[in-house]
């Protein structure tokens, strides 16, 4: 079980995470949803040590850190138990997507190479890109570079992975193919996640938990059934009812 | 035509000047070598603005850029061992070629560091968070992720550097190192065939320079995936 508690952060004297607490249970996702500005990437970005908190704690099973004062070797056992996926994929371009996914079990593990190569390929199975191991990320499509990021993430076997809106920057057709992956992924390896995205659709049908963040704030949090069809703060119904009127057909098309 | 340019004399001398090509060769493989290593050095604490060690090597770059190279050689060779010797040292017995390599070395580094610190700073920032989201340290990432990038960016100003030692190297005969151009001079005197001895030597430094220019490319080459890629990746952002 991974508890983080009492996040804050403030960028220049605007208070950007007031107080953030949530529990993830061990082979569970908690899906975070709200609008754009409301904090999300922040609070993603403090849980890895991209961005400092300025309080706040992550405890995994017992080991409790503190996301403000951790010291560099907090700092890396954290990271090192965490993984993240990013929105523009940030693969590392100088390697080949089997290069990506072994550099953290070779350079950090300190895997004998033909080991992290047996795991590497697994996890590129896993995503199905096991036919592309040789090509460059620029070699890749949009969707084929954020499946290898997944691969990348999964094969250093984390605590929890942290997917930072790792559908927001594909095309449309693109999109699907990737939440394929995720829904995979979560379903028959029972990763731990915390998913940040706009695809409502998606943290309906996967999500264990929905956190509904504005301003800062959890308005709301629970179910994803009480949060996405059933939600009691007015501003989540708001949310939901514009953000179906926009998008909510197409939403649900995408998924195949 | 024969009275006032002697093909023969050029072409019987060519060989005899190609003898000392080595100096010229070992001076700029070493200072290249190492001027890159400690160019990078330099870039990362200036990136990271590590304080008053950033703020002297600032200084210790702006000299080198801005003073003429000989005065660097004759600072080094002749004001060093006399600063040293009245600290009760003496360098009088050390080869004048470590002085020269000193000061190419410290060239390189200094046009090393400034190529390398924008070719750092070019690197996508997304991958240096990727490397640390992963648990790298500072070193790994470094190692693994930024300076193999940075580097293939680096490649044709940095060869431009090393050629510009390889053209500075025909200014060390002024500390008394016999190279291509003394012993052209040398041999001229004797001679009273400069023209000759001269475009020899002109010939010699182009077929350096002509190598080193397709070495450049073929690395280049080489490195393009990585290279390509990066450039890409900012111009999506």
């Amino acid at each position: 079980m991974i508890k983080i508690e009492n996040v804050r952060k403030s960028f220049g004297g605007k208070e950007v995470l007031k107080n953030i607490s949530m529990t993830v249970p061990t082979g569970t996702v908690t899906v975070i949803l709200g609008p754009s500005g409301s904090g999300k990437t922040t609070f993603l970005r403090t849980l890895n040590f991209l961005g400092r908190a300025d309080s706040g704690t992550i405890t995994f099973n017992d080991n409790s850190v503190d996301l403000h004062n951790a010291s560099p070797k907090e700092i890396i056992q954290v990271r090192r138990s965490t993984a993240m996926v990013f929105q523009m994929y940030n693969l590392f371009s100088n390697m080949t997507a089997l290069g990506n996914v072994m550099e953290g079990l070779v350079t950090i593990r300190k895997k004998k190479k033909r080991e992290a190569r047996d795991i590497a390929m697994k996890c590129l199975y896993e995503v199905g890109m096991e036919t592309y191991s040789d090509y460059y990320p620029v070699q890749l499509s949009g969707g084929q570079q954020q499946r290898v990021g997944i691969a990348r993430a999964l094969a250093m076997n984390p605590q929890i992975i942290l997917f930072d809106e790792p559908t927001s920057a594909l095309d449309p057709e693109l999109v699907g193919e990737v939440l394929a992956v995720i829904r995979k992924i979560a379903r028959e390896l029972k990763v731990t996640m915390i998913i940040v995205t706009h695809e409502i659709a998606f943290a309906k049908e996967i999500a264990d938990q929905v956190v509904f963040m504005e301003g800062g704030n959890v308005i709301e949090k629970g179910t994803a059934e009480d949060v996405l069809i059933h939600p009691h703060e007015l501003r989540t119904q708001q949310f939901l009812t514009r953000y179906l009127a926009i998008s909510g057909s197409s939403d649900s098309g995408r998924e195949k | 035509m024969g009275q006032h340019f002697d093909a023969g004399y050029m072409i019987r001398s060519f060989p005899v000047l190609v003898g000392y090509v080595h100096i010229t060769v070992f001076i700029t493989l070493i200072a290249a070598i190492l001027g890159i290593i400690l160019g990078s050095i330099i870039a990362i604490v200036r990136i990271k603005k590590t304080l008053v060690i950033s703020q002297l090597l600032r200084i210790f770059i702006s000299f080198v850029r801005g003073t003429p190279f000989l005065v660097q050689l004759f600072l080094v060779y002749f004001g060093v061992p006399e600063l040293l010797s009245h600290m009760g040292m003496n360098v009088r017995n050390v080869p004048p070629i470590l002085f020269v390599l000193v000061v190419f070395t410290l060239y390189v580094a200094a046009y090393g560091a400034e190529i390398m610190r924008s070719s750092i700073n070019a690197v996508a920032e997304g991958e240096k968070e990727a490397a640390a989201s992963l648990g790298m340290t500072a070193i790994q990432s470094y190692t693994r992720v930024i300076l193999p990038q940075a580097f293939a960016l680096a490649i044709p100003p940095l060869i431009n550097t090393v050629i510009s030692v390889v053209k500075g190297t025909a200014l060390i005969f002024n500390v008394g190192i016999v190279d291509i151009m003394r012993k052209a001079d040398l041999m001229g005197g004797n001679s009273q065939r400069n023209l000759e001895l001269f475009v020899d030597v002109a010939v010699i430094y182009g077929i350096l320079i002509f190598v080193l220019t397709f070495t450049g490319r073929a690395l280049e080459k080489r490195c393009t995936i990585s290279s390509r890629s990066t450039q890409l990746q900012s111009s999506e952002e």
